[in-house]
Order: C-alpha cells, then sequence, then structure tokens
C-alpha cells in the first residue's frame, strides 16, 4: 500500500498503458483535472492523517486496518463497490461512527497531529472543524433558508467573526447557491429542488468555517446538471480545505480528485487496497484488483 | 354486517336518551350557577355552570403540571436513557397507565394530601400576591389543587407514551445534520426534535384532557364537592362534573336524576370533542411525520 | 502494511472513570454546601434539601462545563439535569403507589379474606372479621360477561375494518373513537338511564356489565385492528390464491395467525375494566353476601368495596379498601404480564 506524500504534482498528459476504452477516459479526464489543479492558496490546518483505523459494529468487522494520509487543500475519492466500508470509514473521521450504539473502532485520526479520539476531547469542537455533507440533503424544514446556513452557528452557540448578512452571502455564493436564492432567504428550506437542498447544506457546513468537509456520496441523490454545479464548487472549495468525498461514480472522482483511494471488502471486513494520484489510478493501477475495479469488469 | 348494526344502534340510543334529558332541562343549565335540590314543594334549579367550571380549572392544573414532566421523561427516554434501564422505566410507564383510577382516590387521599397540603401552604405563603393562589381563609385540604395533582399523575402515562412514540420517530437524518454540524445533545433537541414533535405533544396532551375531564372516583376522594365556582385553586372546595354526579346520586330524586343524567350528556360531548380532535391531531403527526 | 497483533474493539468515547471524577467531586460539593446552607438559615424540611441540593450541583456542573467548553455544553448540561429530575419526579408517585399499596394492604391481607364476605362485618370493625370473597366473585362475573358481549363485537368490528374495508369503516372507525373516549360514569349513566329508570329492572350484575362493556370495545378493538393489520398480505393472498372465499381466508389463517394478538386485546381490555368503579355506582345492585346469580340478588365487586371501605372512612375501612387495592391491583397486574407475555409470543 502505498502512502501517500503532500506534494501537488501538476502531471502532463503522458501516454496512457493500453487498457479498456473506459479507463482510457477516465484517465484522461483524471490527467485534465490534475493539469488544471492550482495549488491551494490557503490551506488550513496541515490536514487529515488516520492511522490503522478499524471498524466494528457488534461483533462484526467492518473496516480492517485503513491508513490515509489527507493533504491540506486536497481532494481525496474514496471508491469502490457498495458494502466495502469507504461510509463507514468517513464516519470515523468526525466521530458519526458512534452513534451507532454496538459500534466500536480502534486506530487514531489525526486532525492538526491531535488524535481526535484522545480521551477529553470535546467531540463537538471536532465536528466543528470536520464537516460533513450526507447523501441524501437534509436541511432543516422548520428552519428559513437564511436560518439553515446559520444554523451551525446558533447550536454551538458561537458568534462568527464576520457580520451574519456577510457570512450568509459568502457562504451561499461558495457553495454556489447566492444568485438562486438571494431574494428569498426567508423562505423556508423545503421549496428548494434536490440540488438547491444540497448545495444549502454545502453552504451550512461552510458556516462553521471547517478545515475538512467529508461528503458522503452528495450526488447520488441529485440530477446532472445539480451534480455538474456541485463538482465545480467542490473545486473551488478545496482550494482552502481538504474535502474528502466517496462516491460510486468513477467518472466524477477523475472528474474532482486529485487522489483516490479503492476500497474493497472479498466477504470480510473492507481494506484500502490501494491510494494514488487519479489519474494514476485510473490509467496504471499497481493493484489488478484496482484495475478490475476501474475498468468496469465488477462493482 | 349485524355487529356493525349493533354497535351503530347502541352509540345512536344512548346518545339520543342523553339528549332528551338534556332538553328537558333548557339551554340555562349550562350557565346557571346553582344547584339546589328542591325542598317539598320548592322549585328545584338545576344549573352545571360551577361544575363545568370547576372540571376547566382541575384540568388545567392537571395539564399544566402533567404535560411538561411527559414531555420532559419522554425526552429523557428516548435520547438520554442508557439502554439497560430505558426498557425498565418504559415498562413501568405503561404499568402506570393501567393502574385503576380508585388506586389514585384512595392514595391521593391517604398519602398525597398530607405532602400536597405542605405545597399548597408553601406557596400560598409565598406566592398569594398571584390572584389565582390567594385564600378566603385557611383551608388547605381537598382543594381543586390537589386534585389537579392527583389528575396530573394520572394523565402522565398517556402523555409520556404518546410524546415518546413522536420523538422516537424524529427522521435520523436531520438529528445527525445536527450532530454533524457540531451540535450537543441538547441543541439537536432544540432544533431538531422539539419542533418535529411539537403537534404531537399537542395531541397526545389533548388525549390526557380527555381522561383527566372525566375523571370520577380519584377526584372525589380528594375533592370538597361544593356548588360554587372557586378560582382560589389552594381553597378547599370545587368539583368535576364526574364527581358531583356521583356525589349527588346517593340521595338523589327523580327529577335531580334526571338532571344528573343531563349533566352526563354535556360532558359526554366535552369528553368527545376532545377526543376527536385528539385523535385527529395524533394520528396525522404519527402517520405523515411532518 | 503488515497487520501486526490483533487489534481489539475499543469505545474511547466512552466517559471514564477518571473523567467523571471532576463532576463527582462538584457533586460532593454541593451536597455538603447544601448541608451547610440548610444549617445556617431557617429552611427545613426534604424538600428544602433536595432542591438545593439540585440547584446547586446544576449551578456547578453549569459552570464546569461553561468554564471547560463554552455556552453551548453549558446549556447541554442543564438540560441534561433537567431532563433527569423530570423523569425522577414521574417515577416517584409511581414507586409510592406501589409501595404504598403493598404495605398498607398487607395488613390486612390474611388467608380468611378469600373465604369471608361482609355479611356478618362490618367495615369498622377490625381487621380480623370479614373478607372479599364476595368482591372477587362479583368481579369476576362482571369481567365474564363484559367479555363475552364485547367480544364478539370487538374482533368483527375489527376484521371489517381491516379485511372487508367496506364503505361503512369511516364512520365505523369514527364511531370507535368516540366510543373510546367515553368516560366510565358516563357510560354507567346512560346505562342507567336507558335501562333502570324507566323500566322496572334492579340493578344486578348483568347491567352492571353493561357499561364495562361500551368501555371495553372499543380498547379490544383497536388493540385487535393493529394486531390484525400486522399480519402479512401475503398470507392472505395464499389463502386466496388457493380457491378460498374471503371469509374462510379469514377465519382459517389470518385469525389463527393473530390469534396472540387477538387474546393480548382481550386481555388489555379486561384490564382496563376490572378497575372501573363508576359505572358500577348505577348499575350494581350491590350485596355483602355471596350470591352466584348475576341476574337478580345483587353481587359486589372489587373496586366497589374498595369504594365502601373509602367512604367509610373509619380505620378499619380504608384498611380494608388499602387490602381491596392490593387483590386488584394484583389482578390487574397479572393482566398485564399475562398480555405482553401473549403480545410477544409468535405464533409458528
Amino acid at each position: 500500500m502505498t502512502n501517500v506524500n503532500s506534494e501537488n504534482n501538476g502531471s502532463n498528459g503522458e501516454d496512457m498503458s493500453v487498457t479498456t476504452p473506459s479507463t482510457n477516459s477516465l484517465s484522461s479526464v483524471a490527467a485534465n483535472h490534475a493539469a488544471h489543479r492550482q495549488p491551494g492558496n490557503a490551506p488550513l490546518g496541515s490536514g487529515l492523517e488516520a492511522r490503522g483505523i478499524h471498524a466494528w459494529f457488534g461483533k462484526h468487522h467492518a473496516l480492517e486496518n485503513v491508513s490515509l494520509d489527507f493533504a491540506a487543500g486536497t481532494v481525496t475519492a474514496l471508491i469502490g463497490p457498495s458494502g466495502c466500508g469507504k461510509s463507514t470509514f468517513i464516519r470515523t473521521l468526525n466521530r458519526m461512527h458512534e452513534f451507532i450504539p454496538s459500534a466500536a473502532m480502534a486506530g487514531e485520526v489525526l486532525l492538526d497531529g491531535k488524535d481526535i479520539y484522545e480521551p477529553g476531547t470535546d467531540v463537538t469542537k471536532i465536528r466543528l472543524q470536520i464537516g460533513m455533507v450526507f447523501q441524501k440533503p437534509n436541511p432543516f424544514p422548520s428552519m428559513t433558508i437564511g436560518q439553515n446556513v446559520l444554523s451551525g452557528l446558533k447550536l454551538a452557540q458561537i458568534k462568527s467573526p464576520k457580520n451574519n448578512d456577510d457570512l450568509l452571502e459568502e457562504c451561499l455564493t461558495r457553495a454556489g447557491l447566492w444568485t438562486e436564492v438571494k431574494d428569498r432567504l426567508g423562505a423556508h428550506a423545503g421549496g428548494l429542488s434536490g440540488g438547491q437542498q444540497q448545495r444549502l447544506c454545502i453552504a451550512r457546513s461552510l458556516a462553521v468555517n471547517p478545515k475538512v468537509l467529508l461528503m458522503d456520496e452528495p450526488c447520488s441523490a441529485l440530477d446532472p446538471g445539480s451534480t455538474l454545479r456541485i463538482e465545480d464548487t467542490i473545486g473551488q472549495l478545496a482550494q482552502t480545505m481538504t474535502i474528502i468525498i466517496v462516491t460510486h461514480n468513477m467518472q466524477q472522482a477523475a472528474r474532482v480528485s486529485d487522489y483516490t483511494a479503492f476500497f474493497l471488502s472479498d466477504g470480510g471486513p473492507g481494506q484500502m487496497i490501494e491510494v494514488g494520484p487519479t489519474n494514476e489510478i485510473f490509467s496504471r493501477p499497481k493493484d489488478q484488483r484496482t484495475e478490475n475495479y476501474v475498468s468496469g469488469r465488477f462493482g | 354486517m349485524s355487529s356493525l348494526l349493533i354497535l351503530t344502534l347502541i352509540g345512536l340510543f344512548l346518545s339520543i336518551r342523553g339528549f332528551q334529558a338534556f332538553q328537558t332541562q333548557g339551554l340555562g343549565f349550562i350557565t346557571k350557577v346553582d344547584w339546589t335540590a328542591g325542598v317539598d314543594g320548592g322549585k328545584d334549579t338545576f344549573g352545571l355552570g360551577a361544575m363545568i367550571i370547576g372540571t376547566l380549572v382541575i384540568s388545567a392544573i392537571a395539564l399544566v403540571i402533567g404535560v411538561p414532566l411527559s414531555v420532559l421523561t419522554a425526552l429523557f427516554l428516548t435520547f438520554y436513557a442508557p439502554e439497560r434501564i430505558k426498557k425498565a422505566l418504559v415498562t413501568l410507564v405503561d404499568l402506570m397507565a393501567s393502574f385503576p383510577s380508585i388506586l389514585f382516590g384512595l392514595w391521593g387521599f391517604i398519602v398525597l394530601m398530607p405532602m400536597a397540603e405542605y405545597w399548597a401552604k408553601l406557596i400560598h405563603k409565598y406566592l398569594d400576591w398571584i390572584p389565582v393562589f390567594s385564600m378566603p381563609s385557611p383551608a388547605f385540604t381537598r382543594s381543586p389543587f390537589i386534585a389537579g395533582v392527583v389528575l396530573a399523575i394520572m394523565i402522565i402515562p398517556i402523555v409520556t407514551s404518546v410524546s415518546r412514540e413522536i420523538f422516537g420517530q424524529t427522521p435520523l437524518d436531520r438529528i445527525q445534520a445536527a450532530y454533524a454540524l457540531g451540535a450537543t445533545r441538547w441543541a439537536m433537541i432544540k432544533a431538531v426534535v422539539l419542533p418535529f414533535g411539537a403537534s404531537g405533544v399537542v395531541g397526545g396532551a389533548m388525549l390526557g384532557l380527555g381522561r383527566a375531564l372525566g375523571e370520577t372516583v380519584a377526584v372525589y376522594s380528594v375533592l370538597n364537592i361544593v356548588f360554587k365556582v372557586n378560582f382560589h385553586v389552594l381553597y378547599g372546595f370545587g368539583g368535576n362534573i364526574a364527581s358531583m354526579i356521583v356525589g349527588k346520586w346517593g340521595e338523589a330524586s327523580l327529577t335531580e336524576s334526571k338532571a344528573l343524567l343531563a349533566a352526563g350528556f354535556v360532558l359526554f360531548v366535552m369528553t368527545l370533542l376532545v377526543n376527536l380532535l385528539a385523535n385527529y391531531i395524533v394520528r396525522k403527526t404519527v402517520k405523515t411525520g411532518k | 502494511m503488515t497487520i501486526t497483533a490483533t487489534v481489539t474493539p475499543q469505545k474511547p468515547w466512552k466517559v471514564s472513570r477518571r473523567q467523571q471524577l471532576p463532576s463527582l467531586g462538584l457533586l460532593i460539593g454541593a451536597a455538603v454546601v447544601t448541608y451547610a446552607i440548610v444549617a445556617m438559615t431557617p429552611m427545613k424540611g426534604k424538600l428544602a434539601y433536595l432542591l438545593l441540593f439540585f440547584i446547586l450541583g446544576t449551578t456547578f456542573q453549569l459552570a464546569l462545563s461553561w468554564f471547560k467548553r463554552g455556552r453551548a455544553a453549558a446549556a447541554d448540561t442543564v438540560a441534561a439535569a433537567v431532563m433527569m429530575s423530570g423523569a425522577f419526579i414521574v417515577f416517584l408517585p409511581v414507586a409510592s403507589l406501589l409501595t404504598t399499596t403493598v404495605t398498607k394492604g398487607l395488613k390486612g391481607f390474611r388467608p380468611q379474606i378469600f373465604t369471608h364476605t361482609m355479611a356478618a362485618t362490618s367495615y369498622s370493625d377490625p381487621l380480623t372479621s370479614g373478607g372479599l370473597i364476595h368482591a372477587i366473585i362479583g368481579t369476576l362475573f362482571l369481567i365474564f360477561i363484559a367479555t363475552i358481549i364485547s367480544l364478539p363485537l370487538s374482533i368483527l368490528t375489527a376484521l371489517y375494518l381491516t379485511e372487508i374495508k367496506g364503505r361503512a369503516s369511516g364512520f365505523i372507525q369514527f364511531l370507535v373513537q368516540a366510543m373510546s373516549g367515553v368516560p366510565s360514569v358516563v357510560a354507567g349513566i346512560f346505562i342507567y338511564a336507558a335501562l333502570l329508570l324507566t323500566t322496572n329492572l334492579r340493578g344486578s350484575t348483568i347491567i352492571g356489565a353493561l357499561p364495562l362493556a361500551i368501555l371495553m370495545i372499543p380498547t379490544v378493538t383497536r388493540t385487535a385492528q393493529e394486531v390484525l393489520n400486522l399480519v402479512p398480505s401475503e398470507l392472505r393472498e395464499a389463502g386466496l390464491a388457493l380457491g378460498a372465499t374471503q371469509w374462510k381466508t379469514v377465519a382459517t389463517i389470518v385469525v389463527p395467525a393473530a390469534r396472540n394478538g387477538l387474546i393480548t386485546a382481550v386481555i388489555l381490555g379486561v384490564a382496563r375494566i376490572a378497575g372501573e368503579t363508576a359505572p358500577l355506582l348505577f348499575t350494581l345492585g350491590t350485596s355483602d353476601k355471596i350470591n352466584w346469580n348475576p341476574f337478580s340478588g345483587g353481587q359486589n365487586a372489587l373496586p366497589y368495596y374498595i369504594w365502601s371501605g373509602l367512604r367509610d372512612g373509619t380505620e378499619g375501612g380504608i384498611n380494608r379498601a388499602w387490602t381491596g387495592i392490593l387483590v386488584l391491583l394484583i389482578l390487574v397486574l397479572s393482566l398485564f404480564v399475562s398480555a405482553r407475555i401473549f403480545g410477544s409470543r409468535k405464533v409458528k
């Protein structure tokens, strides 16, 4: 297993090894992304590091020994077939895994060098720094659009250094929703379309200024137009934070991510098989199983 | 289906009978306050007003005390209680719902009254500038306050059960969204659970109200049934329709019996309206889940 | 990466004992301060102690949370304290009800009460005489008759609502709901008006069972409905596919499948009416002797026995009432427990 180092490779479009056409197009997309990738202007913190993560649900061993480095200011995609532990893994990163009564884990998750599972850590503060966007958009229906965006601040009872209106506009703009809702911030969130609701959720996560944003299949419930818009958003967000995105859609992974990690379960606990720069994973994967997956032979 | 016919017939028959009794009294029945059974040759006047107000006063006390406690308990059971004791406590609450009302009456009379008297004196001592708590003269036992407390305890199981069911149905994705934003447990409850469950709790409270309106023996045991409007809840007399019917039954003349019947009909209508409204609200929220 | 020693599942989020020490220290501190304050001021009584301890304890915890973790955490701490006390306040009466019943009821709980009646004793006599067997018999008769009347009606109505779903369903559902809200005293007085006021009939157990049936029908119907709705539709479809008529399917497949649940429904209905007092006051002809005839002569019933003791007001009467309640409570709890058992047993 490779451990990714934090250099930011701007790769040029070198020739791919001869593989099936689907891998070809994937890798060309990935190469294109890598070519246009700017290094982050103001990456927050020093990134997130997962070391030796195991996860259990009761006696069921769901995730085995996953170690991954997420460099500040990068976008990492987690791909793999259903049920191999990607969502479980991502939930260990912001301590949402522990809400399941039978959950147990082992390993460390270091944010800026400190283990978030250290006893005595204030978990609510951790979740302010590591945000999450879910598969199904979940704005708060009893609040207006404006209230939804600022809800994170209200829940944690913290005040933002900027004033509320500016923060509102900034978050909605970064999420790509400002122009569509700026005249109806007082309307209820339930009236938005699916794609708009998801962008609202992204804006909501941004308001508390996280260093890391976790996205669990954020576009799988949306139409292609919304999906592309959100992918644009991801690209811009990565300039100021670290993004980790679970996705079933390999084209999406190729479009948005700098690094890709491939997860697989062979009937036992899920494992992280291989990780590397995205265009390499799609064009020259080191592991045969990775190649089988990205070339569409299964999954 | 013949059974349906029978059921319908029962319902209709009883309602008609009751209504007839009510008709003989005239509409003033509800508003008149006095109830004097005529002595030989005297004219009877039957006025239900005092008892209607008494019913409402006692039920209001029961709601004010019982509903907040039920909501707190329901929240506790759903979000705070450790798994092991949660089941035991839930069973205990359901158990409480099956206690016969006469148990509450006897317990209220023997156990609660002395304690409640102590609290009533305390409230009177510090809060008697609030008109409701002032007293014409010190007579603390057998007051609407005590009756209200007993009723509160009786409706807590119902309201807690309904609230618990509603809170348990809060959509998980909203709960997770709140936690993912860094919310504490209470912040999550305030932002997600309470807005979601509010109307369900209201429905549950109305079910509790329906029960409180018709309580008979429990109230009769702890309250001095007197026919005067009494808003001083700490002062020792009052009444509600149900207990009044039972109280006057023993010595009632024929005409008075008919008046009691009419009173029963009024109670029936009151309870019916409240219960139908409550059922409607509860079913709407439980089904649609907002 | 090689997998070295076996890794054990852990729950690092669980609050360890060591982490709880500061809170514990604060609670002890609050207790000490409470004691000191009560000793120095004119406050007294258990209420003062408890209230003061609660306020101080919560305030200290709140201060700790605020200082260490901020406003939101402080609010969370207070909320948790309030929740716990709310639940505590609610369970106090339950505990008191149960313990009082047992302690006071046991005083008169002798084997003789199951063999004697009140025919030769008055309520205020000392507890060494008299009994309540006549009340038990009466209650059993009441339950039996009420069940016979309400069981077919309830089950058939429930079947109509869940299986046939005819056009009258909305109306019937409404009727059942309306019935479920009828206060027991109203049921009693209506039966009185319908049957006793205008005819020469005297109060008896048969008549006493009628308002109980009115109260029982909605309870049983609603539970039966829920239970029948739980029967998977595949069973019904299988029966119909085999060529059976709807009635045969219902009778031979659906009802047996829901059998345990239906038994639960009946038991719950019985538990509801076993303790009803008010309706009996209008409709039951009462007596202090054993009377095996439910049609005339009057019987007694446990709730009525208790009621008489309460009204008697003397120490003997009240004691008898407690014993009666103990017996009644045992009855109701046994029904409750058996309903639970039946409810959770799965039909093979």
